[in-house]
C-alpha cells in the first residue's frame, strides 16, 4: 500500500478497533430533554438565592428543630444520618462542618474588562466559586471558526503553592460577558485565603484581551443568617396506591405493563422545600437479567383529589451532585400546598437489551427514494409480539436509510433499530416513536449508498406502563383550602389533537396571504433544503406562489413584496410579476431581513460580526446599527418606523430593547425573556407582545401575551406538554395570532401552524401550508 | 453489496440553515444534537474506555456548544467547531481526573456479528494502536471514532487537507507493515 491511498481493509479493522457502543438511549433522551429545557433555562442563573421557606440557621439545632416540625419525631433519626443542606445556585452542601463563604467581592480591572469573584461557598467536600467577566469588546474575540480561541479554565493557587484545577464548570455568556460556577476540591479548614488564576477570557482569541489574572480572594466564616434550606432524608417506600382516575379528554388508554415489570421500583430518597416548590430526588431500582440497563421517566404528579401539578427533571449538576450514583434522579415539582399524598408516575421506561433483535431484508441493487417493501417479520421484544410490516427509504440531509412501521403489543412504544450490516464507517442516527396503540415508527440512518442485503438490529427500546412513588408533603403545606394554582392555556393538546383530527373550516373574516419557509416540494421527505423553502400562500384556499430555496422569509406590509436570505445575500421579490433580485451590498450570511412599515428599508442581522443592520431594498444606504459581540436578535419595527426592536443576551435573559433609528440610541423595553432564543412578536399597533417561554413543568414552552403598556401579569394562550410552541405571527388587524406547533412525537417533526383568536382564544388548524409562517399581509 | 462512500469534499450548506436556526431558536439545537450525537459520543468512548465518562464528556459538549453557539459564525466546518468544544472538554475532564497522560485507546467490545477468530486477530492491531502517541491516536480517533470528514478535521486541527490525508495514510501504511512482520 503506497503512502497516497488508503487500504480499505486496514481501515474497515481501524473502525472496529476503535468502535464504541452506542450510547445508552436513556442517556441520549435524558441529555436531549435537558438540552431542550435549557434553551430555555430556569429562572434561577448561578448565585441567584431563591425565597425560601423560612429562614433556616446553620447549626444543628435548628435543623434538628425543623426536622421535626416537617417530618415527624418518627423520621428523625434518618433525617440525621445525613447532614446535607442546600443553597440555592450552589447546591448541596455539608453543614457537618462549618461552612465558609467569600469575605468580599474580589474583582480586577484592565483595559475596560472588569473580573469579579462575586461568592463562594467551602464546605468539608468541595468549594464553589462564582466569577464574571464583563465588558468584552467585540475585537478580543476570533473572527473566523478555524482560529484559535481560549478554552483554559482558571485555577486556585493555594497559600501553600497547591494548585487546584477545576472539577466542573457551568454558567454562560451573553457576547460582552460570562458568569461562571467552577467547582474545586475542597480546602483544607484552615485555608481561610487563595487566589482564582485566570489564564484568558472565555472563546476570546489568544493576546486579543489581556491574560493571566489572578484575583485575591478572602474566606470567612458563614454568617449565623445564611440562608440554606433542608435537604430532607424520606423514610423508605410507603406501599403504592393506585393512582387516581382522572376523567375527559385527556384520560389515556390503560397500559399493559404495572410492578413488577422488570422488578422496577422508583425509590425517593430526599426532599428539599423552595419557596414555589420542591426538589424531590430519588433513584430508580430493577432487576431483569434480560436487561443491561433501564431508566424510568417521571412524567406526572397528581395530588390526591386528582389533579396534575407541574413536575420535570432537574439538573443534578445543579444541585451540586456533580458524580450521580448510578440510576439517581432530581425533578422539581412546582407548588407548595398540595391536596393530600402526591402520587409520581413514570410512564415509559427505556431498556438495553443484552440480547439484541436481528432481521434482514434483500434491497436490490439500486433502490430508490420512497421505494417501500413489504416485510412481514415477527419479532418478540421481551415476552410482547412486534411485527415489522414494511420499510420505506428515506433521506435526513446528508443520511440515508429507513422508516420502519410495526404493530406491537400496545405495551412496546418504541424499537429502536440500526442498520448493523454493513458495518464499515459511517455516522448514523435512529429512533423510534409509538402512537400507545401499538403502531410503532422506526428509523436508520446511515451516511452511505446502501443496496443489496441488509442486517438491521434491535438494541433498545421503550415501554410504557405505570410505576409510581407516593411522596407525602410536609404536613403544614397539606390539605390547606386550596392547592397552588397552576396556570392553565386556553389551548391545550388534547383539544389541539382533536382539531387536528376534525379541522373547522377557518372562520370568515380570516384572510390574506403568508408567507413561509416550508415544504415546497411534496416528496414525502423529512424537511430538508431540497424540498423546503420559500412559499407564499393563501389563508383561506389553495393558491400559492413558490419563490424558491431559501430562508428567513418576510413579507412587505402591503403583500407586494417579499425579502428572504438566499445563499448568496438578501433577495426581494416582487410578488406581482415574479420578479427576484439580489440585494446588493448584502453578503451570504445575512439572515433574518424585516420589512420596515413602509416598506423603504430592511432590518438584518449580518451573521459574519453578529449586528444588526438596515439597507434599502436597492442595496443603497446601508448601515450598521449596532457595535458589540452579542448576537442581537431582531423582533419587530415600532409601528411608527421610528425604532427597531431587538433582543440581546444579558445575565438575566434575552433584554428586550428599542433602538431609535434617528439617534442610535438604545433603551430597555421593560421586559427580559427567559430562553436563549426569540420566538416573540409585537402587535401591529404596538401594544401587545406575543412570545414564547418556559411553562414550569412542561417540556414544552407556551405561549404568551403580554400588554406593553405593563402592569398586568402574562396571560398563557398555548402550552402543548411536551410539543414545541414557536413563531408567532401577527395577523393585520392585530385580532389573531398564528403560532407554529411542532409534534415532537414525530421521527421528522415538521412545523405546522395554528390560528388563534388572542379575545376569544377559539383556535383554527392552518392545514394549507406546512413550514413556519414567518409573515402575514392583507 | 455495493458501498459508495459520502462526496467529501462537498461543503455542509445543508447545515447551514439548520445552524443559523438553532441560533436563533435554540430549541432547534436538537436537531444538530441528534446528528452530532453518536459521532461525539463515540470519539470520548475511544478516548476515555468507559460509558460514565463518555457520557459525562458527551453532555458536557453540548452543554457548552449550546452556550457557545450564539457566537458561532458558520463557515462550513459545524463539526470542526463542535470537535473544537469536545477536544477542550477532554482537556477539562483529564485534568479534573488529576491524570498526568490521556487514558489508553478504549479496549472496545468486539463488533456485532465478529467471530471469535476475528476478535483474536485484532489483538495485534489494538496493541500498535497503544504504542502510537497522542496526536496519531487522536487523528485515528476523529478519523475513524468520530467519522469525521478530512476537511473538518483539518480545519479542527488547523492544518492543510491535504497534509492531513498525507498524514493519516503515511501512518496507515505504517501500522500496515507493522502487521505484516507481526505475522511473518
Amino acid at each position: 500500500m503506497s503512502d497516497d491511498t488508503p487500504n480499505p481493509e486496514l481501515e474497515d479493522q481501524l473502525r472496529s478497533a476503535l468502535a464504541a457502543p452506542k450510547p445508552a438511549p436513556a442517556f441520549v433522551h435524558d441529555l436531549r430533554r435537558q438540552l431542550a429545557s435549557r434553551a430555555a433555562p430556569s429562572p434561577q442563573a448561578p448565585g441567584r438565592r431563591l425565597r425560601l421557606l423560612g429562614r433556616l440557621a446553620v447549626s444543628g439545632a435548628a435543623l434538628v428543630v425543623v426536622g421535626l416540625l416537617l417530618i415527624g419525631p418518627g423520621a428523625v433519626v434518618n433525617a440525621m444520618r445525613r447532614w446535607l443542606g442546600y443553597l440555592p445556585g450552589v447546591g448541596v452542601v455539608d453543614t457537618q462542618s462549618p461552612l465558609r463563604v467569600l469575605a468580599e467581592v474580589s474583582q480586577a480591572a484592565r483595559s475596560g474588562i472588569t473580573l469579579s469573584v462575586t461568592q463562594a461557598v467551602l464546605d468539608a467536600e468541595k468549594t464553589v466559586l462564582f466569577y464574571r467577566a464583563e465588558g468584552i469588546p467585540p475585537e478580543a474575540f476570533p473572527r473566523s471558526e478555524a482560529a484559535p480561541f481560549c478554552s483554559e479554565l482558571p485555577r486556585l493557587l493555594l497559600p501553600d503553592g497547591t494548585r487546584l484545577a477545576s472539577t466542573g464548570l457551568s454558567g454562560g455568556g451573553w457576547g460582552a460577558g460570562y458568569e461562571h460556577r467552577l467547582t474545586f476540591a475542597a480546602l483544607p479548614a484552615a485555608v481561610m485565603a487563595a487566589t482564582l488564576e485566570v489564564p484568558c477570557l472565555q472563546d476570546t482569541a489568544p493576546g486579543a484581551a489581556p491574560e493571566d489574572w489572578a484575583l485575591p480572594l478572602r474566606f470567612a466564616p458563614a454568617p449565623p443568617d445564611l440562608t440554606v434550606a433542608p435537604v430532607i432524608e424520606l423514610p423508605p417506600a410507603t406501599p403504592t396506591v393506585p393512582p387516581p382516575t382522572v376523567s375527559g379528554p385527556e384520560t389515556k388508554a390503560v397500559p399493559t405493563l404495572a410492578p413488577p415489570a422488570f422488578g422496577v421500583q422508583l425509590v425517593l430518597d430526599q426532599a428539599i422545600p423552595l419557596d414555589d416548590g420542591y426538589y424531590l430526588l430519588g433513584h430508580t431500582v430493577w432487576d431483569d437479567t434480560r436487561l443491561t440497563e433501564l431508566a424510568a421517566q417521571i412524567t406526572t404528579a397528581r395530588d390526591a383529589g386528582g389533579h396534575a401539578i407541574p413536575i420535570e427533571p432537574a439538573y443534578l449538576g445543579d444541585l451540586g451532585i456533580d458524580n450521580p450514583a448510578p440510576g439517581q434522579w432530581a425533578y422539581r415539582l412546582y407548588g407548595q400546598i398540595f391536596s393530600g399524598p402526591v402520587t409520581l408516575t413514570a410512564e415509559w421506561v427505556g431498556v438495553t437489551l443484552r440480547e439484541p433483535l436481528r432481521f434482514g431484508f434483500d434491497i436490490g441493487p439500486a433502490p430508490e427514494l420512497g421505494q417501500t417493501w413489504e416485510l412481514d417479520q415477527t419479532l418478540e421484544v421481551l415476552g410482547y409480539a412486534a411485527r415489522v410490516e414494511s420499510a420505506r427509504s428515506i433521506r435526513q440531509g446528508d443520511l440515508r436509510g429507513f422508516v420502519f412501521t410495526l404493530t406491537a403489543d400496545p405495551a412496546l412504544d418504541g424499537l429502536d433499530l440500526s442498520i448493523v450490516t454493513p458495518s464499515a464507517g459511517g455516522s448514523s442516527a435512529g429512533g423510534s416513536t409509538g402512537d400507545g396503540n401499538g403502531r410503532l415508527q422506526s428509523f436508520a440512518l446511515r451516511d452511505l449508498a446502501l443496496s443489496g442485503a441488509l442486517t438491521l438490529e434491535a438494541r433498545t427500546a421503550r415501554l410504557i406502563g405505570e410505576w409510581t412513588v407516593v411522596w407525602t408533603p410536609p404536613a403544614a403545606t397539606t390539605n390547606a383550602p386550596a392547592p397552588t394554582a397552576v396556570p392553565q392555556a386556553c389551548l391545550t393538546l388534547g383539544t389541539w389533537k382533536q382539531l387536528l383530527a376534525d379541522p373547522p373550516a377557518l372562520p370568515a373574516g380570516v384572510a390574506g396571504r403568508v408567507i413561509a419557509y416550508g415544504r415546497i416540494v411534496d416528496d414525502g421527505q423529512a424537511p430538508s433544503p431540497e424540498n423546503y423553502g420559500v412559499l407564499v400562500a393563501v389563508l383561506a384556499g389553495a393558491d400559492r406562489q413558490v419563490l424558491g430555496p431559501g430562508v428567513w422569509p418576510a413579507l412587505a406590509a402591503d403583500g407586494r413584496r417579499a425579502a428572504y436570505a438566499g445563499q448568496d445575500g438578501l433577495h426581494v421579490v416582487n410578488l406581482d410579476s415574479g420578479e427576484d433580485r439580489l440585494v446588493p451590498n448584502t453578503r451570504p450570511s445575512d439572515y433574518h431581513p424585516l420589512w420596515s412599515p413602509d416598506g423603504a428599508q430592511l432590518a438584518f442581522v449580518r451573521v459574519d460580526d453578529l449586528n444588526v443592520y438596515v439597507i434599502a431594498p436597492d442595496g443603497t444606504g446601508l448601515r450598521r446599527l449596532t457595535n458589540d459581540p452579542a448576537f442581537e436578535q431582531l423582533l419587530a419595527w415600532s409601528p411608527d418606523g421610528a425604532g427597531l426592536y431587538f433582543s440581546q443576551p444579558s445575565a438575566d435573559g434575552q433584554a428586550v430593547k428599542v433602538l431609535d433609528l434617528a439617534t442610535g440610541a438604545v433603551t430597555d423595553a421593560g421586559l427580559v425573556l427567559q430562553g436563549k432564543g426569540l420566538a416573540a412578536a409585537l402587535s401591529p399597533d404596538g401594544r401587545w407582545l406575543a412570545y414564547v417561554e418556559r411553562v414550569p413543568g412542561q417540556l414544552g414552552g407556551g405561549l404568551y401575551l403580554i400588554s406593553r403598556a405593563g402592569g398586568a401579569e402574562p396571560r398563557l394562550l398555548v402550552q402543548l406538554e411536551h410539543w414545541a410552541v414557536t413563531g408567532p405571527v401577527w395577523s393585520p388587524d392585530g385580532e389573531w395570532l398564528r403560532v407554529g406547533i411542532v409534534d415532537t412525537d414525530q421521527f421528522a417533526p415538521h412545523e405546522t401552524s395554528a390560528i388563534l383568536n388572542v379575545r376569544t382564544c377559539a383556535a383554527f388548524p392552518l392545514t394549507t401550508v406546512e413550514g413556519a409562517v414567518m409573515g402575514w399581509a392583507p | 453489496m455495493d458501498i459508495a462512500q459520502p462526496d467529501e469534499t462537498a461543503r455542509d450548506d445543508g447545515l447551514a440553515a439548520l445552524v443559523v436556526r438553532a441560533q436563533h431558536d435554540p430549541a432547534e439545537f436538537v436537531t444538530l444534537y441528534d446528528l452530532y450525537v453518536q459521532p461525539v459520543y463515540r470519539y470520548h468512548f475511544s478516548r476515555v474506555g468507559n460509558a460514565p465518562d463518555a457520557q459525562d464528556l458527551t453532555a458536557q459538549t453540548f452543554l457548552a456548544a449550546l452556550e457557545a453557539l450564539p457566537r458561532y459564525r458558520h463557515r462550513g466546518y459545524f463539526a470542526a467547531w463542535l470537535f473544537r468544544i469536545a477536544r477542550s472538554q477532554r482537556g477539562t475532564f483529564f485534568r479534573s481526573r488529576s491524570r498526568e497522560t490521556d487514558s489508553e485507546p478504549a479496549e472496545a467490545a468486539p463488533a456485532p456479528g465478529d467471530a471469535l477468530a476475528v476478535v483474536v486477530e485484532r489483538a495485534p492491531l489494538r496493541a500498535l494502536l497503544r504504542a502510537l502517541d497522542d496526536d496519531e491516536r487522536e487523528l485515528l480517533n476523529l478519523r475513524y471514532a468520530a467519522d469525521l470528514k478530512f476537511g473538518e478535521i483539518a480545519d479542527l486541527l488547523g492544518r492543510n487537507e491535504a497534509a492531513v490525508k498525507k498524514a493519516l495514510y503515511r501512518l496507515l501504511a505504517r501500522l500496515q507493515a507493522q502487521l505484516e512482520a507481526h505475522d511473518e
